[in-house]
């Protein structure tokens, strides 16, 4: 135990809640700071939603402060400054921190039985190099288009400017405190395992967030020296990724950047989903009462997604301009890793068959999440082919398949957790009503929202346009300058045109549905404080379930554990037929004990301070 | 309770596979959502290739959909029972590593081919029957933003010489023949995209690509035009960087290319630079 923790009482409320370097402390603020930053991308994708539906209108709040003498109506700049936040925040400030950083922190050393991180001042670190990231993210909103217009992928040469520089910047930040966490949580696991805890004890949480940090480990490095090549082409006038051309003297190579980007950001897909593919393998076989079907096949496939993810980055430049030949062999890996995912969702399905299921909300959101993957992981398979992602890339099919796997898939995983963990980290316990309205409004408006993306997508309906108008009147004036000419015998029937109408009103019915899916995140808010006062007080195993966590106290002091746990069988025992009860604590006795002299004298007991009743 | 949450999982498959039929079927009100009239040589092989998978993937879908919603009306809680006590099954596993491993290997086999004709050999030199014709590009694509220039050979079918002219996002073509067309980028990053043709390519400043088509005359319905866009974000202009396609009989072609030849030599004459 390490000093920061043990003196924790007595340190102010600075030292305590601010500078912490208690995991608990440190995984809240990543909770916290990233919540925050989802509702401010969830902004970012509704204004952009009310561009699409109804272009060139008047945007409410952000139109009449920005754009007063053009009545409200955002340039095409602010929509692509939009859609580039909306991705940015949402992937380098929410997702992959909420992942790795919140629940990381909170999870890791509670499920391993480790009193704190192995680096507790590091872990600290982590957390406040972040601040520096979201200055900079803010600083670049504060340039003159308002933000970077380039698109999450900042493909050279189109980037250039201040608004580039910070976020470059926050990007490298962002990275520098994943390395941080991936070390840490890296030693963490390796090294400050319980007693007893094998590797194929840990709980599928902790093997994701393992495979994570291994990927985050080796594939960071990559992407902050391209961040740091395209910052010294911005700033220092180098030449690393700048053709040569009249604006640039550079003889860059515009798709190394995309090589060395998606060497990382592939993974980063990976990085994205693999935890939350973890803590819902944990829920799913909590609630159906059930052993998790298949367990070392499901971390042998989770390590196949990553190791097979270091080689798939290739599959986002089919259409690039690379070698053909280099897409042939991208297509071979992209297509084999649908094998490991597929043998996942199995094993899913496999764990709640002739379960006994208990359908709360983390339950729901989990079994949401593997609804929703299915969903993301088969769209995968028509573009992981090049020749099928010739009419797919750079459309709506796109942007459809990366919001089930994220938005339906990672998010509502992460909603699972929340809902599950949030007893042990607060002490209280969430409202299940509240919690199962805003599942049920969440999943029809996010499936109402993101389905008919397909449907855009395979009609060629181009992503990133800022509005689809003027196609038509494009094809209307060349259907009237033909007219003119009458020479060709061509009258003015376009293809485009005919498309056009459902274009319109699948873009309305996306935007009504988007701006119901942020709405009904209200029932989520509310939980959450109003939860902090009035839930409930949750014993120390409030859903009766095997990992470690749930033999501390709720919320669990410093040191984590009031005892030490020593563990004895692997994180999935539920409906033993030998037990009397329907789950086994990892630090429960063994039912026959070889020796059972040796065995018992050295435990606590922890399940002797639960409230009487729920342990059965 | 448990059988109203069973039915919002049963929901997801059954609409979603719904949907992807009254688009495919032209249903109200998925009219005109499929894939864009094809007019090429080729497309048909990618039409059908995105077809079978989704096939595929559709059957998947609904087979694993049904399953969980089933799990789920089948198996609610009960006090009084215990779930089954299993960790698995070894044979399970391998039938289903082994099973969809075969069927992703063969969507791989089977769409390698198409790739292959559709991107790696060498347009510019046509192999039938031993002989080899070298073809010259019929147009040089010039995107810049937010707008694509198209320079056309002219009645020589050489780029590069003094009978070329240039035409601002007009791009005409004849059918039923090979075409290839040359792309360059005079500034950001753009996409070549032809939804009727199959065809999407990058263009990367300071690099020559090249695509190859062709268009279908019994695919053309009379007097259509088609649309050029630009599928790679380029800037604030991106979504109004559009050109037209007109396709035209092949001696319609060459009347197009006398005139705008006739036509700009009057030009040339009226300016007063001729020598």
């Amino acid at each position: 135990m390490n000093d920061a923790s043990s003196h924790g009482d007595k340190q102010s409320f600075l030292w305590r809640y601010v500078f912490s370097r208690d995991h608990k402390v440190i995984g809240t603020q990543f909770l916290f700071s990233t919540l925050i930053w989802f509702a401010a991308g969830g902004i970012l994708a509704i204004a952009l939603r009310i561009q699409l539906a109804w272009p060139w209108t008047s945007m409410p709040y952000f139109g009449n402060e920005l754009f007063a003498t053009e009545g409200g109506q955002i340039s095409p700049d602010f929509y692509n400054m939009l859609f580039t936040m909306h991705a940015s925040i949402m992937i380098f400030f929410v997702i992959i921190p909420i992942l790795a950083g919140a629940f990381g922190n909170i999870l890791i050393p509670l499920m391993i039985g480790a009193d704190d991180m192995a680096f507790p001042t590091l872990n600290m670190l982590s957390y406040w190099v972040m601040w520096p990231a979201f200055i900079f993210m803010g600083l670049s909103f504060g340039t003159p288009t308002f933000g970077p217009g380039f698109g999450w992928t900042a493909n050279p040469p189109m980037t250039e400017g201040p608004a580039l520089t910070f976020w470059l910047l926050a990007l490298i930040c962002v990275g520098i405190s994943s390395m941080m966490g991936s070390v840490n949580y890296l030693t963490t696991i390796i090294q400050m395992r319980a007693p007893g805890m094998t590797m194929f004890r840990l709980p599928m949480t902790i093997w994701g967030m393992f495979v994570t940090a291994i990927l985050q480990a080796f594939a960071l490095p990559v992407l902050t020296a391209a961040l740091s090549m395209q910052l010294a082409d911005n700033v220092l006038g180098t030449g690393f990724f700048r053709p040569e051309s009249a604006a640039s003297s550079g003889g860059g190579e515009p798709l190394m950047w995309q090589h060395l980007f998606w060497f990382y950001s592939h993974p980063a897909v990976y990085i994205m989903i693999l935890p939350a593919m973890g803590m819902v393998s944990d829920i799913i076989s909590c609630f159906a009462r059930k052993p998790l079907f298949g367990y070392k096949p499901m971390i042998y496939s989770i390590s196949g997604i990553a190791g097979l993810g270091f080689i798939v980055w290739g599959h986002h430049m089919f259409i690039s301009g690379m070698n053909p030949w280099l897409g042939t062999t991208f297509a071979l890996s992209t297509i084999l890793i649908a094998l490991p995912s597929a043998v996942k969702v199995f094993n899913w399905l496999g764990t709640l068959w002739n379960g006994n299921l208990q359908l709360t909300s983390p339950m729901l959101f989990a079994i949401s999440f593997v609804s929703m993957f299915i969903i993301g992981g088969l769209s995968g398979i028509p573009i992981a082919s090049p020749l099928i992602d010739i009419p797919l890339h750079d459309t709506y099919f796109i942007v459809a398949h990366i919001h089930y796997v994220l938005f339906a898939g990672t998010v509502m995983g992460v909603f699972a957790g929340i809902y599950f963990w949030y007893p042990k980290l607060f002490g209280r316990m969430m409202n299940e009503t509240l919690g199962k309205i805003h599942f049920l409004l969440t999943f029809v408006s996010l499936n109402a929202t993101f389905f008919l993306m397909h449907v855009l997508g395979w009609m060629g309906v181009p992503r990133r346009y800022a509005s689809f108008q003027s196609l038509k009147q494009q094809i209307d004036e060349g259907a009237q300058q033909l007219e003119l000419a009458a020479s060709n015998g061509v009258d003015k029937i376009f293809v485009m045109a005919k498309d056009y109408d459902a274009i319109v009103w699948i873009n309305e019915f996306i935007t009504y549905s988007a701006i119901a899916l942020g709405i009904v995140q209200v029932f989520f808010v509310v939980n959450f404080f109003g939860s902090l006062l009035w839930g409930k007080r949750a014993g120390r195993n409030p859903w009766n379930a095997n990992t470690l966590e749930w033999t501390t106290p709720s919320p669990p002091g410093h040191g984590n554990f009031d005892f030490q746990p020593t563990v004895h069988r692997g994180p999935y025992e539920y409906s033993h037929p030998e037990s009397e009860k329907d789950f086994l604590l990892q630090t429960d006795p063994p039912l026959a004990p070889p020796h059972p002299d040796e065995e018992t004298a050295t435990l606590v007991d922890p399940t002797g301070s639960m409230p009487a009743g729920e342990n059965k | 309770m448990n059988r109203f949450w069973s039915i919002l999982f049963f929901l997801v498959p059954i609409l979603g596979v719904g949907v992807c039929f009254l688009s495919a079927f032209d249903i109200a009100p998925f009219q005109n959502t499929w894939l864009p009239a094809d007019i090429s040589e080729s497309g048909k092989d990618i039409d059908q290739a995105f077809v079978v998978v989704m096939w595929i993937v559709g059957i998947v879908f609904l087979g694993t959909g049904l399953i969980l919603g089933f799990s789920l009306w089948a198996h609610s809680f009960s006090i009084d029972r215990k779930a089954e006590y299993s960790h698995g099954n070894t044979k399970l596993e391998i039938a289903w590593s082994i099973i969809p491993g075969i069927i992703l290997i063969a969507i791989f086999v089977y769409q390698s081919f198409y790739w292959e004709k559709q991107k790696i050999y060498n347009p510019l030199e046509l192999q039938s029957d031993g002989d080899v014709t070298q073809v010259q590009p019929l147009v040089r694509v010039v995107a810049r933003k937010f707008g694509w220039s198209f320079r056309y050979a002219g009645v020589d079918a050489t780029l590069d010489t003094a009978d070329d002219f240039i035409l601002e996002n007009e791009l005409y073509l004849p059918v039923d023949r090979s075409i290839v067309l040359e792309l360059e980028s005079e500034d950001v990053l753009h996409s070549f995209y032809l939804r009727n043709l199959r065809v999407k390519q990058d263009i990367i400043p300071g690099k020559r690509q090249l695509v190859w088509f062709s268009i279908i005359s019994s695919k053309v319905e009379q007097g259509k035009i088609y649309d050029i866009l630009c599928a790679e974000l380029c800037g604030w202009g991106h979504s109004r960087m559009n050109g037209r396609l007109y396709p035209l009989a092949k001696e319609k072609y060459q009347v197009f290319l006398a005139e705008q030849n006739a036509l700009q030599n009057q030009v040339t004459m009226g300016g007063g630079n001729t020598p």
